[in-house]
């Protein structure tokens, strides 16, 4: 089965399987195709370094791809699984650990052949990480359903949920998010 | 009663949020009231399809296909990631040194409490004090804690050197048997036992030294040596030590009287000769020697090799006086200074009230006197510490006792008072020519 947005077209059982005998242009496709997801949701979770963040994921995800045994669809929810552990532990060590606090704000870094699409995200990111920042950690889990494009029963599989309690956290978060955005006013 | 959901009639009920929070995120047209939500969801969309993030060194290897490589870097990355997780530091199997032992003791003691620190310490006295008592400590300290025991308490511990003496004694009063003399049953014979078993075997004698020589000098009971030896010297069931093969006479304590007649002496003495063996000092039984056999008439009674001037089976036996030579070539008279003539008799006698070590049947209580008759008949109710001290008269022909009138309420120096304690009986036997009247019922009767 052919994930458009996943941009395997149809040839997920290939690329896995060159994926899995080392073949380079596999393995860096597989990175294409998930890291820029995996690594706006850390964005969105507010992590400090979501780029390193994401390499550990990957890291992880090409080490353990030898035993993934499914489609697209469970190769994605299987990656977003390895993220939210991550993210847990991160979590974690952010609690243990006094927080870092950077000497200046690191702008994204933008590309310079798209500009216009490039500024416009940064702007994206930081609307959503000053609204995610006023929800609930369990209401930004439910943004996998966003990012990692998840049904609620694989949101619910991943974060260890019931599908009544990822329904009720997502109709929070859209009740916070909505209630923010009308107080606020709409941007743009 | 209304539901829940009816209390706020602008609230979209659950299913319609769950309706239009689907659609915004199949991108589906919402109304006016999920358009901020749709724009929310369209910025989260831009955030992931955004470029790839520059890979670690790690994962860049990984993606260029160098497993290899990824491992190192992994390596390298972990020695010099801040997130180094935590190493659970196993503890040392070295054994530590003395002085911090020490200070490691010292320091859980100190972390004791008061009752603790009193608990910790009555526990190292009763372990110095057992030790002491049981002889397991060196010589020294052993009779320092025995000392020390004996004036605190009014119990009188044994003292093993003399014991030793005293066994030697005893060995060589029991090699000078006459011929065609009956003897003891023989022991079991075991193998050559260890040395911590021998000590322990020996540690049920408790003779002193000064009591047999004394029995040196008496005249022969005319009980029934067998009987005698039945109710003497019974073998040690459990022990079992094997009788000692060769004679082994000591020198009995120059203070006494020597006596030239072996066969005066006390009821045979089948108690674990081990020590007779081993040597005024040892616990050593030479690897090698066979185990005993039954003493027959005629032959040396400890079955030890024969005497060098020619007469084995001789009845007489080394002479007492002659300082015979130990299993290890050694003089008796070498353990002079582990006797105590003075404290002798009545240490060797308290030693075995009440507490014969391991000495099961083979011991009266406390308070219990043994007899020697042929039909031995004990106990005697006669109470520990209440024997007279009184000279001891002379035995009477029959080499019983025969206790005055009165000597019961003599009051006995320490040591003599709790010499009335079991071994009274050998007292009673060998002592009837030191004097010692003693009231023993079995002889009275």
């Amino acid at each position: 089965m052919a994930i458009g947005r996943d941009g395997f077209d149809g040839d997920f059982g290939v690329v896995v399987s060159a994926a899995r005998a080392g073949e380079a242009w596999a393995l860096e496709h597989l990175y294409e195709e998930l890291s820029p997801a995996v690594a706006g949701l850390f964005r969105a979770q507010g992590i400090d370094d979501p780029d390193d963040l994401t390499s550990e994921v990957f890291v992880g995800v090409l080490r353990n791809l030898a035993w993934f045994d499914g489609d697209a669809k469970s190769f994605r929810s299987w990656v977003f699984t390895i993220a939210y552990r991550r993210l847990a532990d991160e979590r974690r060590r952010r609690v243990r650990q006094p927080p870092t606090i950077p000497l200046a704000d690191r702008p994204e870094p933008v590309a310079l052949d798209d500009v216009h699409t490039d500024v416009e995200r940064l702007l994206a990111t930081e609307r959503v990480r000053a609204l995610c920042d006023r929800l609930a950690p369990a209401q930004r889990d439910v943004l996998l359903r966003v990012f990692g494009d998840l049904t609620v029963d694989q949101v619910a599989g991943v974060i260890g949920k019931s599908r009544g309690a990822v329904k009720a956290l997502q109709r929070r978060g859209y009740a916070t998010i909505a209630r923010l955005l009308e107080r606020e006013g709409v941007p743009l | 009663m209304t539901r829940r959901d009816d209390r706020f009639p602008d609230m979209f009920p659950s299913t319609q949020v769950d309706a239009a929070i689907e659609q915004v995120l199949h991108g589906g047209t919402v109304g006016d009231d999920g358009a901020p939500v749709a724009s929310f969801v369209d910025d989260l969309r831009v955030m992931a399809g955004g470029p790839p993030p520059t890979p670690t060194p790690e994962l860049a290897a990984l993606l260029a296909g160098h497993a290899a490589a990824a491992n190192a870097a992994s390596a390298t990355a972990a020695s010099l990631s801040p997130r180094e997780p935590h190493r659970v530091q196993a503890r040392s199997t070295r054994p530590r040194s003395g002085p911090s032992r020490a200070a490691g003791i010292r320091l859980r003691v100190a972390a004791l409490g008061l009752t603790g620190k009193a608990a910790v310490s009555l526990a190292l006295a009763a372990t110095v004090a057992a030790g002491g008592a049981s002889g397991i400590l060196p010589e020294p300290a052993s009779h320092f804690v025995r000392r020390a025991i004996e004036i605190v308490t009014p119990f009188e511990l044994p003292n093993h050197a003399s014991e030793d003496t005293g066994r030697s004694a005893h060995a060589k009063t029991n090699a000078g048997v006459a011929p065609g003399e009956e003897r003891e049953a023989p022991l079991p014979q075991p193998g050559p036992l260890p040395a911590g078993t021998v000590r322990e075997a020996a540690a049920i004698d408790v003779r002193s030294p000064d009591l047999e020589a004394r029995a040196d000098t008496d005249p022969p009971p005319p009980t029934n040596p067998t009987t005698d030896a039945s109710s003497w010297a019974r073998p040690h069931p459990a022990k079992g030590a094997p009788p000692a093969p060769g004679p082994k006479p000591a020198t009995p304590p120059s203070t006494l009287p020597k006596s030239d007649d072996p066969a005066s002496g006390p009821p045979p003495h089948a108690g674990p000769p081990s020590k007779t063996e081993a040597g005024p000092q040892g616990d050593h039984v030479p690897p090698g020697r066979p185990p005993a056999s039954a003493p027959e008439p005629g032959s040396p009674q400890l079955g030890g090799p024969p005497p060098k001037d020619g007469s084995p089976g001789s009845p007489a036996g080394p002479p007492a006086g002659r300082g015979g030579q130990g299993s290890h070539g050694r003089p008796a008279s070498s353990d002079g200074p582990d006797q105590e003539p003075s404290d002798g008799p009545a240490r060797g006698e308290a030693s075995s009230c009440g507490r014969s070590p391991r000495g099961g049947p083979d011991r009266a209580p406390c308070g219990e006197v043994w007899s020697w008759t042929a039909t031995p008949t004990w106990p005697s109710p006669t109470p520990c510490g209440q024997l007279p001290t009184a000279p001891r008269p002379a035995a009477s022909p029959g080499g019983r006792s025969t206790a005055p009138a009165g000597a019961d309420e003599s009051s006995p120096p320490r040591a003599s008072m709790w010499a009335a304690c079991p071994s009274t009986g050998a007292a009673s036997s060998t002592g009837s020519s030191t004097g010692t009247s003693r009231p023993s019922t079995a002889s009275s009767n």
